[in-house]
């Protein structure tokens, strides 16, 4: 059993990139994601993603896939071609096998498929927390 | 009128006289007809070519004559002109007619040789002499005057003549016809006797260079219907009769009937088609001839007019298309479980006109069509079927595009809730407005529900909808699956122009069009994929202009892409979507759909009528 008052103590002090294409989908899951993290900086594509990933250092990336300009596996590919360490969530209902296949080189935490139940969440995030 | 000319004196008698009476009658009125009466209606005729068969059968003459008389008579209405009687008696072979009035009483009757005497000096051909006629007549018929009598009725039965010669040596001595054998009948005369005693004498000859008028008005004088013609040596060549006569009145109007229109009939006889001819005049068209086949199915309605057996209206329509030159032979028509088209063919003279319609059985024709059409028309319905099934699995997917995200913003507001339970952060404003955004997505996903639902009802009524909002209502089904896809969907929707259409098959239509640009800018993974839908109208047309910058199509398939089971996309492709939509335009709404390459890709341009 997660005691969630010590996962959010700790997350608090952490650092998220969160890349998301969809308004809607964004704005609710960065409420739920409030609670974990007090620093979390927003991008909307791959693109945009990478370059926040450049400029600032973060503890922990969650992105979607399917996104305009850059979609998140070349954005994860890029960032791991000099940051192999960084934990990347994945949060897409971009669910097909082969996709799965695609980025078991990427060394993810977890793939979360839309729309997702929140205890695979905080199970992952204390995962990578830990 | 030929009222004005018809017979009435002498010539009619009780439908229950005998021979005797009748024959005494025929006699009497010199016409070589009785007329037998039921009441005042025809019932019945004698002529004097029947009498050779009564002489022949040895038949008493106290029987009633009703065993003998022929009961099938040519009768027509006493308002016809002179033309139409001639036109008659000419085309069926027959020497008079019966004339009746409107409630079929009997008038009178109308010979060949009442028309002759009637006609003008002038209207023969002036220049026509009696050489000019008699070259296709039958050859003369002689006996020796010691024939007798029996033997000379037997020649004429067996060649179907009304006469023969009587000569002796080299010389006429009389001529024996058929209103001889009344006489002989009426006095009873012995068939022993020698011909000589019996015919008329002396021969009334004319040479063969005298003028028509001149031969009718001899035969008039004399009362006599034959002529014997002789050359300059007073050789006989011929015999001319009222009938040869009658075939060369008005110019060479027999002649024409006779060689072009006769030789047709016998053809026209055997034909398996019913081939009816009219005789018109400005406000009717009258029956006067028709053949073996149309007598088997119409049964003896000469005379009568065409309206007794086609429908009034179905033949006033014809005559007008007629009378516009516009009929293409094509008018339906069903008689006794059969169906015909019919071809009609006019002849124009000065004073009248002939109208040849021909019935061409199409019953099985018809039929097979039927079936074939019926085949067709079950085969479209199961292509459609599943062309709007394979357009149901194409739009599931949408429905997912549709869904996963309000679905994703649904359990990240879950999430969100659960995670402040867990926290025991229970601030109630919140937790209100978290739920009532929940139950916002909820009604967004039930509203996309009926959007698809909408859009798969079948319509049966063509509907009056507003062109931009049926357009803009398609987009919205398949727009989060562009927004998706990054592809960027431009509306240029010219506002306020209504369309009279099946609304929910336009619709499909414009879906699959965009399906397919979709399909193939995510194919050809093209960079900035786009498209565009434009709407505008001119006065009479409402154009639809669905592009993308796709690249196009090549232009060996161009061709081809709206024809069924023609696919690109290689396994989830009906090739059905185009296919159907090109019937739905073309067939349902009435309008046209082609395809064209711009520079950057494919162009279908709609086009319905305002």
């Amino acid at each position: 059993m997660i005691d969630i008052y010590k996962l959010t103590t700790k997350t608090n002090k952490m650092s998220l990139l969160y890349v998301e294409d969809n308004d809607m989908v964004r704005e609710d899951t960065e409420t739920m994601l409030d609670i974990f993290f007090e620093n979390i900086t927003i991008a909307k594509n791959g693109l945009e993603g990478l370059a926040c990933y450049e400029s600032a250092k973060y503890d922990l990336i969650i992105t979607d896939i399917k996104m305009p300009l850059m979609n998140g596996i070349s954005m994860i590919s890029k960032i791991r071609e000099s940051d192999k360490e960084i934990p990347v969530i994945i949060i897409s209902a971009y669910d097909e096998d082969y996709n799965l296949y695609n980025i078991k080189h990427l060394n993810v935490e977890a793939y979360i498929t839309k729309p997702f139940v929140v205890d695979e969440l905080i199970a992952t995030i204390h995962k990578v927390s830990s | 009128m030929i009222e004005d000319i018809a017979k009435k004196e002498n010539i009619s008698i009780d439908k229950n006289a005998s021979l005797d009476d009748a024959i005494s009658l025929m006699l009497k009125n010199g016409e070589g007809i009785v007329v037998f009466l039921d009441a005042d209606r025809a019932v019945g005729i004698l002529t004097e070519r029947d009498l050779l068969l009564i002489l022949k059968q040895k038949i008493s003459l106290n029987v009633r004559a009703l065993r003998y008389y022929k009961t099938s008579l040519i009768c027509i209405h006493l308002d016809r002109s002179l033309d139409y009687a001639l036109h008659i008696l000419i085309d069926n072979n027959i020497r008079r007619l019966i004339i009746k009035d409107d409630e079929n009483r009997f008038i009178g009757i109308l010979t060949q040789e009442m028309i002759l005497n009637y006609i003008e000096r002038d209207t023969y051909r002036i220049h026509l002499s009696v050489s000019n006629i008699i070259g296709n007549n039958q050859e003369v018929i002689y006996v020796s005057p010691l024939e007798s009598l029996e033997h000379s009725l037997k020649i004429m039965r067996e060649q179907s003549i009304g006469s023969v010669v009587v000569k002796d040596k080299n010389k006429l001595l009389g001529i024996f016809t058929e209103r001889d054998l009344i006489k002989v009948i009426n006095n009873k005369t012995p068939l022993t006797t020698a011909v000589k005693d019996v015919m008329s004498s002396p021969v009334v000859t004319i040479d063969q260079d005298t003028i028509i008028a001149d031969a009718t008005e001899l035969m008039t004088q004399k009362k006599i219907r034959r002529l014997v013609v002789t050359d300059e040596n007073l050789e006989v060549i011929g015999i001319i009769g009222t009938r040869d006569i009658m075939k060369n009145i008005k110019g060479n109007y027999a002649n024409l009937i006779e060689q072009k229109l006769k030789i047709a009939k016998n053809t026209l006889d055997s034909l398996p088609n019913m081939v009816i001819e009219l005789f018109s005049t400005k406000s009717s068209h009258h029956i006067h001839w028709l053949n073996n086949k149309a007598k088997d199915i119409f049964g003896n309605v000469l005379d009568d007019d065409i309206c007794t057996i086609i429908d009034k209206k179905f033949w006033k329509s014809i005559v007008d298309d007629i009378n516009q030159d516009c009929y293409n032979n094509d008018a339906r028509i069903t008689i006794k479980d059969a169906s015909y088209t019919l071809s009609i063919s006019q002849y124009i003279f000065e004073e009248y006109e002939l109208i040849r319609v021909l019935f061409v059985d199409i019953t099985e024709i018809e039929t097979e069509l039927a079936q074939a059409v019926d085949s067709e028309q079950k085969m479209l319905e199961h292509l459609m079927q599943q062309s709007r099934l394979a357009q149901m699995g194409e739009m599931i997917s949408m429905i997912a595009h549709q869904w996963r995200q309000p679905l994703a913003a649904i359990s990240a507001t879950i999430g969100t809730l659960k995670l402040r339970n867990m926290l025991d952060n229970y601030e109630k404003d919140f937790f209100d407005t978290k739920l009532d955004q929940i139950t916002l997505y909820s009604q967004y996903l039930s509203d996309t529900i009926n959007d698809f639902r909408d859009f798969f009802k079948q319509d049966k009524i063509l509907e009056e909808g507003n062109f931009k909002k049926i357009i803009e209502s398609t987009t919205i089904i398949i727009k989060p699956s562009l927004d998706h896809e990054g592809i960027i969907l431009t509306l240029d929707l010219q506002k306020d122009i209504i369309i009279n259409t099946y609304i929910n098959e336009f619709k499909q239509v414009i879906l699959n069009i965009i399906q397919n640009a979709y399909d193939v800018l995510i194919e050809r993974e093209i960079e900035n994929p786009a498209i565009t839908i434009k709407a505008y109208e001119s006065a009479s047309e409402i154009f639809l202009e669905i592009s993308d910058n796709a690249g196009g199509i090549s232009d060996e398939i161009i061709h081809n892409i709206f024809k069924p089971y023609f696919s690109t996309k290689e396994q989830e492709g009906t090739g059905l979507g185009l296919y159907m939509s090109r019937i739905i335009i073309e067939d349902h709404c009435k309008g046209s759909i082609s395809v064209t390459n711009s520079a950057l890709g494919a162009i279908f341009t709609i086009k319905v009528a305002v």
